[in-house]
C-alpha cells in the first residue's frame, strides 16, 4: 500500500507528517468553530424567526436589528471578514493566526448562515401546529422549544450540515491567511511550489470530508422525520 | 358556559379593514352541543377563534366558565385556555410525536410524573380506540384516527369546553359519523360543553341542539335545530335546508322536457313540510282515507332531529278540487305546509 501510494504520489507521501497535520488542524477549526456556531448559530435563528411579525415572540426593533447584523455579516466575503476580524481575534484569543486565530472570523462567518438556515428551517412547521399549541395553553417559550425545535429537526439539521460543509469551505480561505490545515498547506506547496500532487489529494480528502457531513446529516434528517 | 357579549373582530390587510365578525352575542349553556353554520367566509371560524382568543376580539367580552377571558393577562389567559379544548380541520398533530406523545402534550411540563401521566392518556387513547396506535406516529394514521388523537390530545387537560373547527370537513361521511359519534359520547361521559363550527347541514342534524347560522360575520338565525331548520326565515338557513334534502328537485323535474311527471286534469303537485315535533300519525293515507283522495308520493326526505321529523313530502294528489281543498286545510291544522307547486 505505502508502496503503490509512493509510486503514484510521491510529493504527497514525502509530506506525510506535515499533511497530517494539516488533516488535523481542518479538524479542529472546523470542530471548535462548528460546536460554538451551532451554540449561537440556532438561537440566533430562533430569534430571528420568532420575533417576526405574528411570531410567538414578535418585537419588531429586535427583529429588525437581528436582521441587519446578519445580513451585514454575510454580505461581506469572507476573506474580507477574515481580514476584517484579526484585531478582534487578536483580542479575544491573543493571537491571529494558527488555529486559535481562525475561530472568531469562522464564527463571525458561520453564525450568520446557520442563523438563517435555522428560521428557514422553523418556518417550515406548519402554522396550525402552533396554533394548536397555543390552543392548548403552552407559552411562547414552551412553543419554542416542545414545538419549533422539535419539529423542525430535520429541517435544522439540514441546516447544520449545508453550514459544516460551507464551514470547511471558510477553513481552507482561512487557510490561506496563515490559519494552517488543509487549505493552507494545499496553497503552500501545490501552488507556490506547483506540486499538483498536493493539490489534488487535498481537494481529494476534502470531498470525502464533505461527502462524510453529507451523509451523516441525511441519515440524522431522515431518521428524525416521521 | 360560553358567552359572547358584543364581539366584534376586524382584519386591517393592506389599508383595507375587513369586518370577520360584527356584534355576535350568544350564549352557550353547559353541557350543550351548540353548532355555528356558514359558508365559507362568513366568519364563523373567526367567532370559534374568538372563545379562546386565538383571535383577539376588537370589540366585545368573551367570557367562558365564568371568567372574562377578554380581561385576562397571558399567562392567566394560558392557564385558562388549558379548560378549553380545540380541535381543527387538518388536525394539527405534532408530527415529531407519537400518538401517545401527542395526547401526553398538554400534560408535560406541569410537574406530573410519568405515571400520572400515563395514568390519564392511556384511558383517553382506550376512549378514542386508539390503544394499539399509542406508538405510531401521525403519518402513519389515516384522517380519522388522525382526528381521534386530536380528540384525545384536546381532552388530556380535563376541558370543560371542546372547540371543533371544522373537524369533520376534511373526512368522508362515514369517518364523519364515527367521529360525531364520538363527540356525543366525550359530551355524554364526561359532560364537555362542545361547540361545533361547520359549513355542513349534516353535522348540525346530527349532534347539535342549538345552532347559530352565520353570514357576513353576524348570526342571523338562532334556536334550537329543529325549530330553525323546520321554518327556516333566513335565504341563507333555507339553502342549508336544501342542501340535505333533494325536494327541491321537483322543479327540475318539471322543467325537464322529458316530462316525467304528467299531471291529469284536476290533479294538484303539493310540497309538504313539517313545521313542527307532530308527525307521527300517518298523514297520507289518514287524507287518501278521509277526503278519498289518490295521493301518489313522488319525493320523500324525512330526517330525525331530537326524535321528531323533519322534512317534508312532494306528492300528487287527485280526487277534485274541493275535497283537495279540505285536505289541505286537515294538514295545515295539524302544523304541515301546504305549498302548490303546479296543477293539471
Amino acid at each position: 500500500m505505502a508502496e503503490l501510494l509512493n509510486q503514484i504520489i510521491p510529493d504527497v507521501v514525502a509530506r506525510s507528517d506535515q499533511l497530517w497535520r494539516a488533516f488535523w488542524e481542518t479538524i479542529q477549526m472546523v470542530g471548535i468553530s462548528g460546536a460554538i456556531s451551532l451554540v449561537l448559530g440556532i438561537p440566533y435563528g430562533v430569534l430571528l424567526f420568532t420575533t417576526r411579525e405574528g411570531g410567538v415572540l414578535q418585537n419588531r426593533p429586535v427583529n429588525f436589528i437581528l436582521g441587519r447584523v446578519c445580513d451585514f455579516f454575510r454580505s461581506i466575503p469572507f476573506i474580507l471578514l477574515a481580514i476584517l476580524l484579526l484585531g478582534l481575534s487578536r483580542l479575544v484569543v491573543g493571537v491571529a493566526i494558527g488555529v486559535r486565530g481562525a475561530i472568531i472570523p469562522l464564527v463571525f462567518g458561520t453564525v450568520p448562515f446557520l442563523g438563517r438556515q435555522t428560521e428557514s428551517a422553523l418556518a417550515e412547521v406548519p402554522a396550525g401546529l402552533i396554533e394548536a399549541a397555543e390552543a392548548i395553553g403552552s407559552s411562547p417559550w414552551e412553543i419554542i422549544w416542545r414545538v419549533y425545535l422539535r419539529e423542525a429537526v430535520p429541517g435544522i439539521t439540514r441546516g447544520v450540515t449545508i453550514t459544516i460543509v460551507s464551514l470547511i469551505n471558510f477553513t481552507a480561505v482561512a487557510g490561506t491567511l496563515g490559519a494552517g490545515g488543509l487549505g493552507n498547506f494545499a496553497i503552500m506547496y501545490g501552488h507556490s511550489k506547483n506540486l499538483p500532487q498536493i493539490t489534488w489529494t487535498v481537494i481529494l480528502i476534502i470531498v470525502v470530508l464533505v461527502s462524510a457531513v453529507q451523509f451523516v446529516g441525511g441519515y440524522i434528517a431522515k431518521k428524525a422525520t416521521h | 358556559m360560553i358567552r359572547l357579549e358584543h364581539v366584534s373582530k376586524r382584519f386591517e390587510a393592506g389599508g383595507q379593514t375587513v369586518e370577520a365578525v360584527k356584534d355576535v352575542s350568544l350564549h352557550i349553556e353547559k353541557g350543550s352541543i351548540a353548532g355555528i353554520i356558514g359558508f365559507s367566509g362568513a366568519g364563523k371560524s373567526t367567532l370559534a377563534r374568538c372563545v379562546n382568543l386565538l383571535e383577539r376580539p376588537t370589540e366585545g367580552r368573551v367570557i367562558v366558565g365564568g371568567s372574562e377571558l377578554t380581561a385576562l393577562s397571558g399567562r392567566q389567559l394560558r392557564e385558562k385556555r388549558k379548560k378549553i379544548g380545540m380541535i381543527f380541520q387538518h388536525f394539527n398533530l405534532f408530527a415529531s410525536r407519537t400518538v401517545y406523545g401527542n395526547v401526553a402534550y398538554p400534560l408535560r411540563g406541569s410537574g406530573r410524573s410519568k405515571k400520572e401521566i400515563e395514568d390519564k392518556v392511556k384511558p383517553l387513547l382506550e376512549l378514542v380506540g386508539l390503544s394499539d396506535k399509542a406508538d405510531a406516529y401521525p403519518s402513519q394514521l389515516s384522517g380519522g384516527q388522525k382526528q381521534r388523537v386530536a380528540i384525545a390530545r384536546a381532552l388530556a387537560s380535563d376541558p370543560e369546553v371542546l372547540l371543533s373547527d371544522e373537524a369533520t370537513s376534511a373526512l368522508d361521511p362515514e369517518t364523519t359519523q364515527s367521529i360525531l359519534r364520538l363527540l356525543k359520547e366525550v359530551n355524554r361521559a364526561l359532560g364537555v360543553t362542545i361547540l361545533i363550527i361547520t359549513h355542513e347541514m349534516q353535522v348540525i342534524k346530527e349532534i347539535c341542539s342549538q345552532v347559530y347560522v352565520m353570514e357576513g360575520g353576524r348570526i342571523v338565525e338562532q334556536g334550537d335545530v329543529f325549530q330553525v331548520f323546520a321554518v327556516p326565515r333566513q335565504a341563507v338557513t333555507r339553502r342549508f335546508v336544501d342542501s340535505t334534502s333533494h325536494l327541491s328537485r321537483i322543479q327540475e323535474l318539471l322543467d325537464d322536457p322529458a316530462r316525467p311527471i304528467k299531471l291529469n286534469p284536476g290533479d294538484y303537485l303539493f310540497r309538504l313540510n313539517y313545521l313542527e315535533r307532530s308527525t307521527s300519525e300517518a298523514l297520507i293515507s289518514n287524507i287518501s282515507r278521509r277526503f278519498e283522495l289518490d295521493v301518489n308520493i313522488l319525493l320523500g326526505s324525512i330526517e330525525l332531529i331530537d326524535g321528531n321529523p323533519l322534512g317534508g313530502l312532494v306528492v300528487v294528489a287527485g280526487g277534485g278540487h274541493d275535497k283537495i281543498a279540505a285536505a289541505a286545510e286537515y294538514l295545515s291544522k295539524r302544523n304541515v305546509q301546504v305549498e302548490v307547486i303546479s296543477h293539471g
